[in-house]
């Protein structure tokens, strides 16, 4: 058993060795740095807070200063009137509903099967692929 | 500059010197090619799969542990890519040869080998390979022009050693037979089952 395999091992390994290695197209390398280089330069100058953020973010700093300038605080434990609340008077329109448990289970099971959505499509995207 | 290390060069580039990379993907341009095209049969692919190799292995370099050779690594992440492809266009090949190649006819294929020009052999062998199952011709390129070990192979494939040995054993076993049917045609013209 073993001597015909030797044999043939012997044989591939020349032939193999012997049929030498296939060459990518002569700018392979270039084009591998050049999409590097690309990347890297995407990479550095993507801030995380774009500008625009940046400027929102000033925005709303601004007002705060402003809106403490010329509603000064006369005690800094008075934070206003908090019963606009009790003013509103929003009632819960879901006080007086009272549901069955298979009900209850059958909105949570539902619940779950929204969920499920997401990582499904994920799978299947994956399996498209 | 020229016998620089594969460890000394990612060091370099890990510090930021990106041209140190390019001479890695020099060195290893070649075979990563190889690899992507005896398992995609398919030039244009596998250039854009190396090139994808390339990239992934800069990009995740930093993550190289330094426990397996540069040149394992490299090739696992070629290897996963094409996979990846192969997956992607469906199109895996497999061929079953059911035949049994004798100590005669393995002595009478090395004979007639002898006799063939070298380019025509090497033509041979990569027609024979193209026949292969993708996974088997890229173990078999490792193992006999790269000569990585079994160990090395298993690595990279995340296949057992055990896996790898049959696979080996099961691509040379295909590779004699095509050869039988290319360079033996009087064996083969008999039963009238042609390739």
């Amino acid at each position: 058993m073993e001597a015909p395999f030797n044999k043939q091992d012997e044989i591939i390994k020349k032939l193999l060795q012997e049929a030498s290695l296939e060459k990518p197209s002569l700018d392979f390398s270039n084009n591998v740095m050049q999409q590097i280089e690309k990347q890297k330069a995407s990479q550095t100058y993507r801030p995380l807070i774009s500008k625009t953020a940046w400027g929102a973010i000033l925005a709303i700093f601004l007002l705060g200063l402003l809106w403490v300038y010329f509603n000064p605080a006369s005690n800094m434990y008075d934070v206003g009137n908090l019963t606009f609340t009790e003013k509103l008077n929003i009632k819960n329109p879901f006080e007086g509903l009272t549901l069955s448990k298979t009900t209850a289970y059958a909105i949570g099971v539902m619940a779950l099967f929204l969920l499920q959505i997401p990582f499904l499509k994920r799978i299947l995207e994956k399996n498209q692929l | 500059m020229t016998t620089s290390t594969d460890h000394q060069l990612i060091e370099n580039t890990l510090q930021g010197n990106t041209q140190a990379f390019s001479v890695l993907v020099e060195r290893y341009q070649n075979f990563v090619f190889t690899i992507a095209v005896r398992m995609l049969r398919n030039r244009e692919e596998a250039e854009e799969v190396a090139q994808d190799s390339f990239i992934k292995a800069f990009e995740a370099l930093s993550t190289y542990r330094g426990e397996a050779k540069f040149s394992s690594w490299l090739y696992s992440i070629a290897y996963r890519k094409t996979l990846d492809r192969i997956r992607k266009n469906n199109n895996s090949r497999t061929i079953e040869l059911v035949e049994d190649i004798t100590e005669t006819e393995t002595e009478d294929i090395e004979n007639a080998l002898h006799f063939i020009q070298i380019q025509e052999r090497n033509e041979l062998i990569k027609k024979g390979i193209e026949q292969l199952p993708e996974q088997e011709a890229a173990i078999i390129t490792f193992f006999y022009f790269e000569e990585l070990s079994i160990k090395e192979i298993s690595e990279i494939t995340q296949l057992s050693e055990d896996n790898v040995k049959i696979k080996l054993y099961r691509s040379r076993k295909k590779l004699f037979i095509l050869l039988k049917y290319y360079v033996l045609p009087q064996y083969t013209n008999s039963n009238g089952s042609a390739i």
